[in-house]
C-alpha cells in the first residue's frame, strides 16, 4: 500500500504537483489520470524516490519513500515511461540484471524469470538479444524486468503506450492477476479504455491538482455524463490534450 | 553480492559483445602504439644509419682550386659532383643537401699559410640535411688539422702543443637507453590508455542515457554511488587490459624489428613495474571521463567532449617530450606529468625511487577518486537521470 501525503513539487516558477494526496489499496487497481504535463510523470517519480518533494510525503508500505528510499524501493516495481533495454543483452539477461539488483539470484531467480515469461507470454524470444524487438516485445520486457523481485507495489506510467491488441491483452490479464493477488497497483494512463477495463479507482488530476478521486462509476455520476471520457473532461474542465 | 558487482559484470558482459567498441578500444588503444612507435623508430634507425654510411654526393664550385682536398673528401665517402649553375636555388629547392664553394683565392692562400676560405651553402632549418652538413665540416676540420700538423712539424714543432686540452665524452647512460627514441613512448602509452577509457565512459554513461534505460536502472533498490562505482570499476579494468596489450605489443614489435646498434630493448620485467605504476592514473583518467561524459546526452556527444579532453590531457606530455626536463619533488604529485616523466625512467632501466613510486600514485587516486566522489553525487541529481 502507498500513501501519498500533500506532494508538492515545483520545477522553477511552475508548480508541477500542488498538494496532492492519495492513496494506492491493496489488492486494488488504482489509475492516475490525466491529460499530457498534468503533473503524472513527477507525481510517480516522487513515489520512487527520484525525485525529493518539496513538501509533503510518500509513505510505500509504512516507509518513507525518500528518507528510506532502499527498502522503499525494493516494495515498489516501476515500469517509467522511459523503458530502454540493452540491445546486446537478451530478454533472460536484462531480466535478470534487474532480478540481481533487487536482491534474487541463483535457481530462484532463474525460476522467477521463466514463471514471468509464461504469465507475459514472452517465451519466444526470452532468449533473443533485445535488439530489434517490437515495441510489445520491449514493454513486456521492461515489464517482467521491474517485477522480477515479486515486489507488492507495482506502478506502471502508460504502460499501454505503442502496445498492439494482443500484447495489451496480455498485460491487462497480468495486471488482473496481480490485482487478485493482493498487490498494490497503480496506473498512470491517459487511455479511457484502460480506466474502464481496469481500474476500481480513479484518480484524476490536472496541472498538478487533484479534481476528483472515485470508482469510475462514481466519477460519471458526480460529471453527470454516461461515458468516462466525457466525465473525465468536464472533471478537469477542458478538453485540451486529451487527443495528445 | 555487492550491488556494484552485479553492475561491474553486466557492463563487461555488455562490452564484450558489442564488436565495434571492442575494435575501437583495441584497435586504437593497444595496437596503434606499438605499431606507430615501431614504425617511428623504423624510420629514424634508417634515417640515422642511412645518412651515416652513405656516400654524400657533394657538388662544388670551383673543384679545380683544391684538387687535393677533394681527394680526402673522396676517402671520407664524400663523393664531387660536377658544378651547378645556381647552388642557392639548388639547396634552397632541396635539388642537393649542400654545395660547397671554393674561392678563387683558395690556392694562393694556402700557400701563403693564410685561412684558405672555403663556403658550405646548406638550409639548417632541414633536419635530414644536418648529419650531411656534420660529415662534410668533420672531414674539413680534419684535414684542416692534419694540414696544419705537418706545417708545425716542418717547423720543427711538436704538432701536440696546440692541443692546449683534450675532452674525452663517455656516455653514462645504461644499456637500452636511446633517449631519443624513447621520449614519445610514454605519450603512446598514455593515448592508448585514455582511449580506452573514453569510448568506456561515453558508452557506460551517455549511452545508457541515450538508450533510454538510466530511469528505470535508477528504480533499482540500490544505492545510485554503485552504479557509479561499478562503471568505473568496468573502466579501469579495460584500460589496464588495453595496457597490458600494448605493452605486450612494444614488446613484441622491439623484438621484431631490426633497430641496428641503438641498443633499445624494451625488458619484459618492465610491464608489471609499468603496470602497477600506470595503475592509479587509468584510475584518474577512468573518474575524468565518467564524470566529463555525464554531462553529455548521447554517445556522439560524449565522444566530442571526451576527443577534446584526450587532447588537453597530453598537453603535459607534448610539453615532457619537447622539455626532456626532470620532474622532483612536489611536481611528482602531479598526474600525467609525473607519470611521463617516469616512465621513460623505467623505459631506460632506471629503478624507481619511494617517493617516485608513492607520489604520483597519490596524486592520481587523489584527484580520481575527488571526480569519483563529484560524478557519484551527479547521479543522484534528476537533471541527470532525466
Amino acid at each position: 500500500m502507498i500513501l501519498v501525503q500533500k506532494l508538492q513539487k515545483h520545477f522553477g516558477a511552475v508548480k508541477a504537483v500542488d498538494g496532492v494526496s492519495f492513496e494506492i489499496a491493496d489488492g486494488c487497481i488504482t489509475g492516475l489520470l490525466g491529460p499530457n504535463g498534468s503533473g503524472k510523470t513527477t507525481t510517480l517519480r516522487m513515489l520512487y524516490a527520484l525525485l525529493q518533494p518539496d513538501s509533503g510525503k510518500v509513505l510505500v508500505d509504512g516507509m518513507d519513500a525518500w528518507s528510506q528510499s532502499l527498502p522503499a524501493k525494493a516494495a515498489m516495481g516501476v515500469v517509467p515511461d522511459a523503458r530502454g533495454l540493452y540491445p546486446r543483452l537478451t530478454a533472460r539477461e536484462n531480466i535478470a540484471y534487474f532480478g540481481e539488483l533487487q536482491g534474487i539470484s541463483g535457481k530462484a531467480l532463474a525460476r522467477r524469470i521463466d514463471a514471468l515469461a509464461q504469465e507475459l507470454e514472452m517465451q519466444d524470444f526470452l532468449e533473443r538479444p533485445c535488439k530489434g524487438f517490437s515495441q510489445g516485445q520491449r514493454a513486456k520486457v521492461a515489464i517482467a524486468r521491474a517485477f522480477v523481485g515479486n515486489p507488492q507495489n507495482l506502478l506502471l506510467d502508460e504502460p499501454g503506450n505503442g502496445l498492439d491488441v494482443m500484447s495489451n491483452r496480455a498485460l491487462r490479464r497480468y495486471l488482473l492477476r496481480q490485482k487478485e493477488q493482493g498487490k498494490a497497483i497503480l496506473l498512470s494512463t491517459h487511455i479511457m479504455q484502460e480506466v474502464t477495463a481496469l481500474c476500481d479507482e480513479v484518480v484524476v488530476i490536472a496541472a498538478g491538482v487533484i479534481k476528483a478521486v472515485g470508482t469510475p462509476e462514481a466519477l460519471m455520476r458526480q460529471a453527470g455524463k454516461d461515458n468516462i471520457e466525457d466525465a473525465f473532461v468536464a472533471l478537469i474542465g477542458s478538453d485540451e490534450g486529451i487527443m495528445a | 553480492m555487492k550491488p556494484w558487482i552485479i553492475v561491474f559484470r553486466k557492463e563487461l558482459k555488455d562490452l564484450f559483445r558489442d564488436r565495434r567498441t571492442m575494435v575501437n578500444i583495441l584497435v586504437l588503444g593497444a595496437l596503434l602504439g606499438p605499431v606507430l612507435a615501431m614504425g617511428l623508430m623504423l624510420l629514424a634507425v634508417k634515417m640515422i644509419s642511412d645518412e651515416a654510411e652513405k656516400t654524400i654526393e657533394l657538388p662544388v664550385q670551383g673543384a679545380e682550386y683544391a684538387p687535393v682536398l677533394l681527394d680526402y673528401l673522396a676517402s671520407s665517402r664524400i663523393s664531387v659532383v660536377a658544378a651547378l649553375a645556381d647552388p642557392q636555388a639548388a639547396v634552397r629547392a632541396q635539388e642537393v643537401d649542400a654545395v660547397l664553394v671554393i674561392d678563387p683565392a683558395f690556392p694562393r692562400q694556402l700557400r701563403d699559410g693564410k685561412p684558405a676560405q672555403l663556403t658550405l651553402l646548406s638550409d639548417h632549418s632541414r633536419s635530414k640535411t644536418r648529419i650531411v652538413r656534420r660529415r662534410i665540416e668533420t672531414a674539413i676540420e680534419n684535414y684542416s688539422a692534419n694540414l696544419g700538423n705537418l706545417r708545425l712539424s716542418l717547423r720543427g714543432v711538436d704538432p701536440s702543443i696546440t692541443q692546449v686540452m683534450v675532452l674525452h665524452d663517455r656516455d653514462l647512460s645504461k644499456k637500452g637507453s636511446d633517449a631519443q627514441l624513447l621520449a614519445f613512448l610514454p605519450y603512446l602509452l598514455i593515448i592508448g590508455i585514455m582511449q580506452a577509457a573514453m569510448v568506456v565512459a561515453a558508452d557506460l554513461t551517455a549511452g545508457e542515457r541515450e538508450r533510454q534505460s538510466l530511469e528505470p536502472l535508477m528504480a533499482n533498490p540500490v544505492a545510485p554511488e554503485q552504479f557509479m562505482i561499478g562503471k568505473l570499476a568496468t573502466n579501469v579494468l579495460i584500460s589496464l587490459a588495453v595496457l597490458s596489450l600494448s605493452l605486450l605489443g612494444f614488446a613484441a614489435g622491439t623484438r621484431m624489428i631490426d633497430l641496428g646498434d641503438t641498443g633499445i630493448t624494451f625488458s619484459l620485467l618492465s610491464i608489471p613495474v609499468l603496470l602497477l605504476f600506470l595503475s592509479p592514473l587509468a584510475f584518474f583518467f577512468a573518474a575524468l571521463m565518467s564524470f566529463v561524459g555525464a554531462f553529455a546526452r548521447t554517445v556522439k556527444e560524449a565522444q566530442t567532449y571526451l576527443g577534446l579532453l584526450v587532447l588537453a590531457a597530453l598537453t603535459p606530455s607534448m610539453i615532457q617530450m619537447m622539455l626532456q626536463s626532470k620532474v622532483q619533488d612536489l611536481e611528482l604529485l602531479l598526474p600525467i606529468w609525473s607519470h611521463n616523466y617516469l616512465i621513460n625512467e623505467v623505459l631506460r632501466g632506471e629503478p624507481l625511487s619511494l617517493a617516485q613510486w608513492l607520489l604520483p600514485s597519490a596524486g592520481a587516486l587523489l584527484a580520481g577518486g575527488l571526480l569519483a566522489a563529484l560524478a557519484g553525487r551527479l547521479y543522484r541529481k534528476p537533471d541527470f537521470i532525466f
